[in-house]
């Protein structure tokens, strides 16, 4: 019996197998049967007898059939996959260029993406973990509005308010606090400042948090102010200054000036609650902020005025959000009836902690800032995925006799679309991987760039679950996406044109490589927004640095000295940092030493209010509320900083004689307008103490480069007690040396003087060009990396249409056509697309610019150079990509062109 | 005969009846009438339970083809797995047999 197998052997259907199998069991046995001289009927009726119970049989046998069938289905799915993947490889590894140029497109692509999105992670997403955080909400005292300014619902609270949230209403099953604090540990031999925050004992209880060693506080450290110095130590501090050892636990550490028992360490995913990024490198009981406070003023728990409290609370079992609100109303009612003066205006506010990244004010800016970031990087990723699918799209049209062929001898079409799909996923997760390398690179380069400022940041960037999981996920969308266009279009199943020679037509060479064509339209667009964006941002660091300061200091050093007020005196201090300044004018190369109490172009920034004889306040005002600082003698030397009316401070403004103050140009044109201010006098709000004009000082930016002039007053150092002051120093010396040799003065006048921060002059102006640096840096790289990738795409198109068009230039050639003529044509269809997507990517950038126009210095959002020269730039590019390989086609061979196809 | 043993049976020489050819149930039954001299006629139908069950286990595959008479049928063949089968089924069975036979001689006697 030898049997003849039919092609397409594929029987889906088990039941309907079995059922005809028996059929035909019974035909061949009822035949024989027949031969034997049955009459039909009959035969068929014996052979179904001996056959049985064919209800039983066959039901069995269905049974086993479907069973095979099952298991067969997943086995030849994996099989098949298998198969598919090994194709996969085998084929890339034919086109090393192909898959090296993919994976290094889609590593940079994806590496931006992960490096951004872990950002977005750590600031954003990612916070304390905390037991049942659904139930945790945020209680907020809000702040009242002035005529000029609308009020804050969401601002910090008082103790006395966290004592009265947890006391007089039911609504919680906890309530707690924190706030930040500076102090410093001192050892024998060291003075280090030291990061940290005051908690409520009950901080870590109601957060649901364990201590990763020791205990946290306890009850009884909760209760009365400065009784119980203990401290938990944070975990990066712990590791950092005690190596992790756990026997410090039990040990004091003098903080501030006092004794402080470690009692535990804090969980290493707990740096602390105030902002994200900030590391804190102790906490301890809120009873103790008095003990610490910086500014040696005490009675900070009890006051209802000193407002520094962010309070977290747990709703109680079966307690919702509106209840707790209406509680909240409440306790607010009663707070504004029992104390009018601290609580006017006020209210009680409260948001789920879920609601809550960062805190409400800066969430927006935080989001927004997030969303335009990740749009950058996932246009980046976009161009490196269209110019995939563009090489894609070229390479099915080579293969798409040999997939004809298969579709035509039987292959379904998915399956064919199953395994180009399974390549470029393949792709795309390779990509996916050596883009964690790139992104890890980025990062690790992003984190050494640390802002200049005198904390420090540190946030856990790290490339944890969430992070793999969504590299994992564009990676795997990057493939199918760019995977997807082509393995459709090359499987469709026109078969009979393709398998005739389709690539010698002369005609229809444009329309059919249309899905190219809006693919390197879309890049050029996307590369244009990104380089258009970059361009402002340059154009505006260029402008920042052009900006006129006012003063004209370069280069210098510049330290932050305090004390703290329980242990130097003001009068004291003020004399210790004279003492410094004297010293620091003695080291060899220093030329010039002053101070000010502020640095202007900071992170701080003072106003004060003052009354100006004869010169009404704004409406609505009682004062006129003036930015000021206090300077030395030589600050206006130092800085650079002309006087242009009067005198500056000199030795004869001591203390005990008249106060004097200096004014800025704004502010004398505005109090004082068409006259001297020179003689007049001033009065600070408050104290009543008046002053007296002396001098009229060049304006100087104060805050941020942004800003317009504004009045601004110069008090002497001399006459003014604060326990802060910065020592500013110029000379020949090397910037970092001057430094370097601050600090060891310091340190030489009085140990109990602390360095809160030391740095270059250039590194302290580089705080106010952070933003527009940062800006240049971030699209300078994205847009580049995307007119790359987009040249690379417009390459690769033009070459493709070069080679499939080479019978046309052969013709056209050997019919006489100037060679130029053809690289002309060639290169017109070209550039028409690069125009095309120019245009549009033009018009998307105007709408953008508009949006960024806030953070740009110096230069409009229509800032013509950045206009003009963006696109012209990208059009040279693009015309040299598109060039190379036009040139090719007028090099064609018309012979052999005409003959070989 | 009873069930058990018959199941075994059967599916021993299913595999028996295709270790040199290509046979559709329809044979199979066939030669084991003929082979058995018509002794283990059973009902035709119990085939095919025993069939897919072996199919099921990977001792068989089965594929669909003509008949020299021009009739659809299914075509069942030995897998490598089903050899094996045989080849240790067969040694067991012969092993029973003896175990059986010796009872059945000492009774006798």
């Amino acid at each position: 019996m030898k049997p003849t197998f039919r092609a397409g052997n594929f029987q889906p259907d088990p039941e309907r197998d079995v059922r005809e199998e028996i059929e035909a069991h019974i035909e061949m046995e009822a035949e024989t049967l027949m031969k034997q001289g049955l009459p039909e009927h009959e035969a068929r009726e014996e052979a179904w007898r001996r056959f049985g119970d064919r209800d039983r049989f066959q039901g069995a046998a269905q049974r086993e059939a479907s069973a095979r069938e099952r298991k067969v289905r997943w086995s030849d799915r994996f099989d098949a996959f298998l198969r598919d993947l090994r194709y996969a490889f085998r084929r890339m590894a034919k086109s090393p260029g192909f898959t090296g140029i993919a994976i290094v497109s889609l590593a940079l692509g994806i590496g931006a993406n992960t490096a951004i999105f872990s950002l977005v992670n750590a600031v954003l997403l990612s916070g304390v973990p905390m037991r049942a955080p659904q139930e945790l909400v945020e209680l907020y005292t809000s702040e009242p509005g002035t005529p000029e300014e609308p009020g804050y619902p969401y601002s910090v609270s008082t103790y006395p308010d966290l004592v009265d949230l947890r006391e007089q209403t039911d609504v919680f099953s906890g309530v707690a606090g924190y706030e930040a604090f500076f102090s410093r540990l001192e050892t024998e031999t060291t003075t280090e400042p030291i990061w940290g925050e005051c908690v409520s004992w009950n901080l870590f209880s109601v957060l649901g948090i364990d201590p990763e060693a020791g205990r946290f506080f306890v009850s009884e450290e909760g209760q009365t102010p400065g009784t119980h110095p203990v401290s938990v130590l944070g975990y990066d501090f712990w590791q950092k200054r005690y190596g992790g050892d756990p026997s410090i636990i039990g040990q004091t550490i003098r903080l501030g000036g006092l004794q402080y028992t470690v009692v535990g360490v804090a969980p290493k995913e707990v740096q602390g609650f105030t902002a994200p990024g900030f590391n804190m490198d102790m906490f301890v009981p809120m009873m103790m902020a008095d003990a610490l406070n910086f500014e040696g003023t005490s009675n900070h728990l009890s006051q209802r005025t000193s407002r520094s409290t962010f309070i977290k609370a747990r709703l109680a079992p079966g307690i919702t959000v509106d209840q707790a609100r209406a509680a909240l109303a409440t306790l607010s009612a009663r707070q504004r009836e029992a104390y009018p003066e601290a609580w006017e205006g006020r209210e009680f506010n409260l948001l789920p902690t879920g609601e809550v990244a960062i805190h409400p004010l800066v969430d927006r800016y935080a989001r927004a800032l997030a969303a335009f970031l990740l749009i950058v990087v996932g246009l980046v990723l976009l161009v490196a995925c269209t110019n995939l699918a563009g090489f894609l799209l070229a390479r099915a049209s080579d293969r798409k006799k040999e997939i004809a062929l298969r579709l035509a001898l039987g292959a379904t079409r998915w399956s064919l679309v199953r395994q180009l799909l399974t390549e470029t996923v393949v792709l795309g997760v390779l990509g996916g991987l050596a883009g964690l390398l790139v992104a890890n690179w980025a990062l690790q380069a992003m984190m050494a760039f640390q802002p200049p400022i005198a904390i420090p940041i540190n946030l856990d960037v790290g490339l944890d679950g969430t992070v793999l999981l969504f590299t994992l996920g564009i990676a795997a969308v990057a493939g199918l996406f760019f995977g997807l266009a082509p393995a459709l279009q090359s499987t469709k199943p026109d078969l009979a044109p393709t398998l005739k020679d389709e690539s010698t037509g002369l005609s229809g060479a444009q329309k059919r490589f249309s899905l190219r064509n809006v693919l390197v339209v879309t890049q050029v667009a996307i590369s244009m927004v990104l380089l258009l964006g970059a361009g402002l941002f340059l154009r505006s660091l260029q402008g920042a640095h052009e900006i006129d300061l006012g003063f004209t200091i370069q280069e210098g050093g510049l330290i932050w000295l305090s004390a703290f007020g329980d242990e130097v005196e003001e009068a004291e201090f003020i004399y210790l940092a004279e003492a410094v300044e004297e010293r620091a004018r003695s080291i060899p190369g220093v030329e010039k030493v002053a101070q000010a109490e502020i640095m202007p172009l900071g992170l701080a920034f003072q106003m004060s209010d003052w009354n100006i004889p004869g010169v009404e306040p704004p409406s609505g005002e009682e004062n006129h509320e003036i930015a000021y600082n206090s300077v030395s003698r030589d600050y206006f030397d130092v800085m650079g900083l002309p006087i242009v009316a009067g005198r500056p401070f000199g030795p004869e403004d001591d203390q005990g004689t008249e106060l004097v103050v200096l004014v800025s140009e704004t502010a004398a044109r505005q109090y004082w307008p068409g006259e001297s201010p020179v003689g007049r006098e001033i009065i600070r709000a408050g104290s009543g103490t008046s002053y007296q004009v002396v001098g009229v000082a060049k304006d100087a930016k104060a805050w941020t480069l942004g800003e317009e002039y504004r009045p601004y007053i110069y008090l002497s150092k001399e006459q003014d007690d604060e326990q802060m002051t910065h020592l500013i120093a110029t000379g020949s010396i090397p910037e970092a040396q001057i430094v370097a040799e601050l600090q060891r003065v310091a340190r030489e006048v009085d140990p109990r003087l602390v360095v809160m921060e030391a740095k270059t002059i250039s590194d302290h102006l580089a705080i106010a060009l952070f933003p527009p640096k940062m800006g240049a840096i971030l699209l300078g790289v994205f847009g580049g990396l995307a007119l790359i990738l987009a040249c690379t795409g417009l390459y690769g198109t033009v070459a493709f249409s070069v080679s499939r068009r080479t019978r046309e230039m052969g013709i056209r050639l050997s019919l006489g056509a100037d060679a130029g003529k053809v690289v002309f044509m060639v290169l017109r269809g070209a550039m028409g697309l690069v125009l095309i997507g120019a245009v549009i990517g033009l018009v998307l950038s105007l709408g953008l610019a508009q949006a960024v126009k806030q953070f740009l210095y110096g230069v409009g959002a229509l800032d013509p150079v950045t206009f003009i020269g963006v696109p012209v730039i990208l059009a040279a590019v693009a015309l040299v990509a598109a060039f190379v390989p036009a040139r090719r086609a007028s090099r064609v061979d018309p012979v052999r062109a005409l003959r070989s196809e | 005969m009873a069930g058990d043993l018959f199941t075994g049976t059967l599916e021993l020489l299913i595999l028996r009846t295709l270790v040199d050819d290509l046979v559709h149930g329809y044979g199979i039954a066939r030669s084991i009438r003929e082979k058995t001299g018509g002794v283990l006629d059973v009902e035709q139908g119990a085939l095919y339970p025993a069939l897919h069950r072996l199919n099921r286990r990977g001792f068989l595959k089965g594929e669909w083809g003509e008949t020299e008479t021009g009739r659809r049928a299914r075509f069942y063949s030995l897998t490598k797995k089903g050899r094996a089968a045989l080849a240790m089924e067969t040694a067991r069975w012969d092993e029973h047999a003896k175990a059986v036979y010796a009872v059945l001689r000492q009774v006798e006697g």
